[in-house]
């Protein structure tokens, strides 16, 4: 958001927003700040469902300069070789071009026909490290703090050769280095990819193909991992697509959520002893409220209605809700899709990457989902379907309920074929802006304009292996505490800001304290808003 | 559906007599009058109407269609034609007959509503919606209700509840009594999350019909998005009860239980919800392989065994579409996952057989056939399988005794005499072998392989050249494979018609140059060419 708009404009827009219409616009700028990707999914008309999944994207500071940058993964011929990912370094709003081409010299384009990708310093090195999912063998892209990158994969372990979706780092023990949850799809097939409604070729769904076991990988200490999938427990085989982990039963340690394709979704709960425990038709998640099995595409975790739990959004398949599950205090969720108005407008859409984020900084966490579908030609069997589709916002009522607010949203109304969808505040200007990784087009980045009319407190928390897990509590003056956990790894096979923005509305001070992953906690911060705080981890 | 479509015709020919005495009315009417067709084409309509109502709907639909040819001006065809259709499901033939015969009837409510629904049926929403519209601008007065609800049902496929709630509240101050338009409503409302409203028209759906399953759930999720567990706890068990293969309600029964700390009752409800819900993928799977789109059937039964592993069933038929698609190692282990669940199925044992006899594994197979017999002694395909074990062993004796078992359980199972025939063939016994072709081809007249063994032995043996030629030439025709072309060449190399079988040879080996009829056909040619 450009700060020059004017003090009267301010005046303006605060009075609009004091009303209970006021809402964010968002603009996108990818081609006039640099950032100019084009994806690539191979389609040569033969329709192979490896085409339709896209790829996901990355907002991480890989280069250490406080700036958010930007990764996105590309496809390309999956049969042959992958199109490459690009890498774009954030040189700051007041450069003559904000995002410049950093790929050849970081030396992560891959040559993979890329899916999702994860983010996390899994060396403890302070740099962070990338992740790449692809159809075939994956990477790990160790940071070595030059601006440059090498693939450890094989080294490392973790070059997992099945079809992965997206991934995960996250401290499995805390014993304070990152493990690593890879998502795997289906055992593709070739031969049993062909599918016609009508005499016309449309690409298959995932249900003729086996599902494939997820990947947990433990972090040895010396840069390696060791696949302990079984003797954790992550058995089961369910077509995951997205994951994420967070602490949703607040017994400090990180629990994980797989959305899964025509399967039901799985909640491992981190029994805090290397072992997990899948409960999702427990705690109510595996299926929603109508016990439909969706085709889960992305996911976030984070407290909506300000009760002190992890909520959890799961974006589905067309004609399926987005289902929004309350984290009840009684250790259930409950289908809220419905009474919260989130369910109707999702209908129609096909939905990918989302998340939960305060974009208008009123304290609420609003919902942002990126959609379109993945037949190109259902124009030409379907009445309802469409292939380009506006992505969906909601404002958070602040009363359990939210506001579809897409229409008035600004550029994020304009169709287009979306998939991964990463969150964070690419100018520093104090609210969250939104990147989308389309399929076969172009790149989106979306400028939230308006949502730093209100306060706002950004929360750095070092060093950044610690920051996945910690539990944050802001209390802003006159107000009642709410929480936040950098999740990170999550909707679409993307990477989110891990520095947390709290909106505070119209306060003008707040109070931080943070309970780091090991159970460390960290004595309360004061601060003004509008500014960031760094919060450093006692023992460091 | 089928009894208004029935009205529909009826409502034609009465409203043929009702129509206005203009001109170009009458001469309508002369077009919708049978008694002025030419005789032909009356006693076909006479024919198509009595098809029609016998419900002999391929037959009407044909006649409507044949008339249709002769007199397209004629409605009554189109509409008799349409209405058949949609009996028949072909949905899209109907749309083109009723557009047809609303065309030239466009104040015709019922056609236009007939038209609606058939393009519900084909989810051509927008079609239907203007069609249904049509339809209540004219003056019909039957199923006024009917064509509001269905725009109801297409708003609410659109997501646009209030517009949904409105077409079903102007439906019922048509029909008060109208269970599906209180039952839409209230889903409508549920949708809407307007619980109060929502339940008050539950209530009244389910005084219309207290079995609707549907309105039990309606009114469980109400009271569990008031928090009222037990409420709706009973109320889901209520509607599993009325609607046992309705997966969903199952698994919302065995949520609530599981809330109100009633871990057993979960349990139960939610493999109940497995099962029922493993079944509708099943189901859907074997309308798949009753075409033998096994592709389409692993779709479905996929899910079927991921939802309910511990369902025998669907595991089986897996384990056998991935057999006809090839993937012998897959359906090996899936048919093997049967067995553990299901240890005595004998359809499992004898398929695994099949897998281990294709791996070339045949002591393995040997033993799977003879349990298989042993459980299930009736079952003729395992005596089959086992046979064929012993032919690729040269065990023609033991092939011999299997089939002589299985012959005295069913003296007249045709392809287990013809098996027979062909080892005692291979034993040498020629004229036993002879009398079960013979026997094999009058039970089973139209099955080209005795005939083609028969053929075969008879020309080898010079014998009956004539018939061996007849019997080959007809099993070729039929059967168009390697071992008829191959039986084919020998019989006519015997009658010394050497170009032909050399012809007939060569489109043997085109076919399998490896089958070991052809390889033998071949071996006969070359030497009595030599000779």
């Amino acid at each position: 958001m450009k700060r020059a708009l004017g003090a009267c404009i301010c005046a303006f827009a605060l009075t609009v927003l004091s009303t209970a219409e006021a809402w964010v616009a968002f603009k996108e700028i990818a081609q006039e700040a640099g950032v100019s990707f084009q994806h690539d999914n191979g389609a040569k008309g033969e329709r192979r469902l490896p085409e339709t999944l896209g790829s996901g994207c990355a907002l991480f500071d890989y280069n250490r300069d406080g700036l958010l940058d930007i990764y996105l993964v590309n496809a390309g011929d999956f049969q042959e070789n992958g199109a490459p990912n690009k890498l774009f370094k954030n040189q700051g709003s007041g450069a003559i071009q904000m995002f410049i081409d950093a790929t050849e010299e970081a030396g992560v384009g891959g040559s993979g026909f890329g899916v999702g990708t994860a983010v996390g310093d899994y060396n403890g090195d302070g740099w962070e490290d990338l992740y790449v999912c692809n159809f075939r063998q994956n990477a790990l892209y160790r940071n070595n703090g030059d601006g440059t990158f090498t693939d450890a994969a094989q080294e490392a372990g973790v070059a997992d050769p099945r079809w992965s979706s997206a991934a995960v780092f996250f401290d499995m023990e805390n014993d304070g280095d990152l493990d690593l949850f890879v998502v795997n799809y289906i055992d593709y097939q070739k031969e049993l990819d062909e599918c016609a409604l009508d005499k016309i070729r449309v690409y298959c769904g995932p249900e003729r193909f086996l599902p494939l076991q997820d990947a947990l990988y433990r972090n040895n200490g010396d840069g390696t991992f060791t696949d302990i999938s079984n003797e954790a427990r992550i058995l089961f085989e369910g077509r995951g697509l997205a994951a994420a982990a967070a602490d949703y039963d607040n017994d400090g340690d990180a629990d994980l959520f797989i959305a899964n394709d025509m399967n039901p979704d799985f909640l491992y709960q981190n029994n805090g002893d290397g072992t997990f425990d899948e409960i999702g038709f427990i705690a109510g998640t595996a299926l929603t409220e109508d016990a439909a099995m969706g085709n889960g595409m992305g996911v976030d975790l984070a407290d909506f209605n300000n009760d002190g739990r992890l909520d959890l959004l799961v974006t589905n398949f067309q004609d399926q809700v987005n289902a929004l599950y309350r984290n009840d205090p009684d250790g259930f969720f409950t289908d809220v899709s419905f009474p919260s108005e989130i369910a109707v407008p999702s209908l129609p859409k096909l939905s990918w990457g989302c998340a939960f984020a305060d974009f208008d900084n009123d304290g609420w966490k609003d919902i942002f989902i990126a959609n379109g579908h993945l037949h190109d030609n259902i124009a030409e069997w379907s009445e309802s379907g469409v292939y380009a589709q506006p992505q969906l916002t909601f404002r958070n009522r602040g009363d359990g309920t939210f506001e579809d607010v897409s229409a008035r949203s600004g550029d994020v109304s304009l169709p287009a074929v979306s998939r991964g969808a990463a969150f964070g505040d690419i100018d520093n200007d104090g609210d969250i802006d939104i990147l989308v990784n389309n399929l076969h087009g172009q790149a989106a980045l979306y400028r939230n304009d308006g949502g730093n009319l209100n306060g706002w407190i950004r929360v750095v928390l070092e060093p950044t292996q610690w920051a996945q897990g910690a539990r944050v509590q802001l209390t802003a003056e006159g107000g009642t505490a709410v929480i936040d956990e950098p999740v990170g790894d999550g909707s679409y096979g993307s990477h989110s800001d891990m520095r947390l923005l709290f909106g505070v509305g119209d306060a003008r001070r707040a109070s931080v304290s943070v309970r780091w992953r090991d159970g460390q906690t960290s004595a309360p911060v004061e601060t003004s808003v509008n500014r960031s705080v760094v919060i450093r981890r006692p023992a460091e | 559906m089928k009894r208004r479509a029935a009205n529909i015709i009826a409502a034609a020919v009465l409203l043929s007599a009702c129509l206005l005495l203009s001109a170009e009315q009458n001469a309508r009417r002369e077009a919708w009058d049978p008694s002025k067709y030419p005789e032909e084409t009356a006693q076909l309509v006479k024919q198509a109407e009595e098809a029609y109502a016998a419900q002999k709907y391929e037959l009407a639909l044909k006649l409507y269609l044949d008339i249709e040819k002769a007199h397209p001006e004629i409605p009554l065809a189109h509409i008799g034609a349409a209405a058949s259709a949609a009996h028949l499901d072909k949905n899209a033939l109907a749309v083109k007959h009723y557009r047809i015969a609303s065309d030239a009837l466009p104040h015709h409510g019922s056609l236009l509503g007939e038209l609606g629904d058939a393009l519900m049926r084909l989810e051509r929403h927008k079609e239907a919606e203007a069609s249904y519209l049509r339809a209540l601008e004219t003056d019909a007065q039957m199923r006024r209700a009917s064509w509001m609800l269905s725009l109801g049902t297409i708003a609410s496929q659109r997501n646009q509840h209030e517009k949904a709630a409105e077409w079903c509240r102007k439906a019922l101050e048509i029909e008060p009594n109208n269970a599906a338009g209180r039952h839409n409503l209230a889903s409508a409302m549920l949708r809407l999350n307007r619980l109060d409203e929502a339940d008050e028209q539950y209530r009244l759906a389910l005084k219309l019909n207290p079995r609707n399953a549907k309105a039990f759930f309606g009114r469980a999720q109400i009271a569990q998005r008031r928090g009222s567990l037990y409420a709706a706890r009973d109320r889901y068990l209520r509607a599993a009860e009325l609607d046992p293969y309705e997966p969903t309600y199952h698994y919302a029964a065995a949520q609530t239980m599981l809330r109100l700390g009633d871990r057993e009752g979960y349990q139960k409800a939610l493999q109940k919800y497995r099962r029922a819900k493993s079944e509708t993928y099943y189901v859907q799977a074997l309308n798949y392989m009753r075409r033998k789109e096994w592709k389409s059937a692993l779709a479905r039964l996929l899910p079927a065994v991921e939802t309910d592993p511990l369902y025998a069933v669907p595991r089986r038929d897996l384990a056998f579409c991935y057999l006809r698609l090839g993937h012998l190692k897959r359906a090996r282990a899936e048919f093997q996952t049967a067995l553990k669940l299901e240890p005595n199925s004998p359809q499992a044992l004898l398929y695994l057989g099949v897998c281990e006899f294709q791996s070339g594994r045949m002591n393995e197979a040997e033993r799977l056939f003879r349990q298989t017999i042993q459980l299930s002694p009736d079952m003729t395909d395992a005596y089959q399988q086992l046979t064929r074990v012993f032919e690729a062993q040269n065990r023609m004796e033991e092939a011999v005794q299997t089939l002589n078992e299985a012959l005295k359980r069913n003296a007249e199972w045709a392809p287990g005499l013809w098996r027979r025939g062909r080892a005692l063939s291979r034993l040498g016994k020629t004229a036993e072998a002879e009398s079960d072709f013979r026997a094999s081809m009058r039970i089973a007249p139209a099955s080209p392989f005795p005939k083609i063994d028969l053929a075969r032995l008879l020309a080898e043996n010079g014998r009956s050249l004539d018939e061996a030629l007849k019997l080959s030439e007809e099993a070729h025709e039929a059967a168009q494979s390697a071992e008829s072309a191959a039986a084919y060449a020998v019989a006519r190399h015997a009658r010394g018609e050497a170009d032909a079988a050399r012809r007939l040879l060569g489109e043997a080996l085109q076919k399998d140059a490896q089958h070991p009829d052809v390889l033998s056909a071949r071996k006969f040619i070359e030497t009595r060419a030599k000779r």
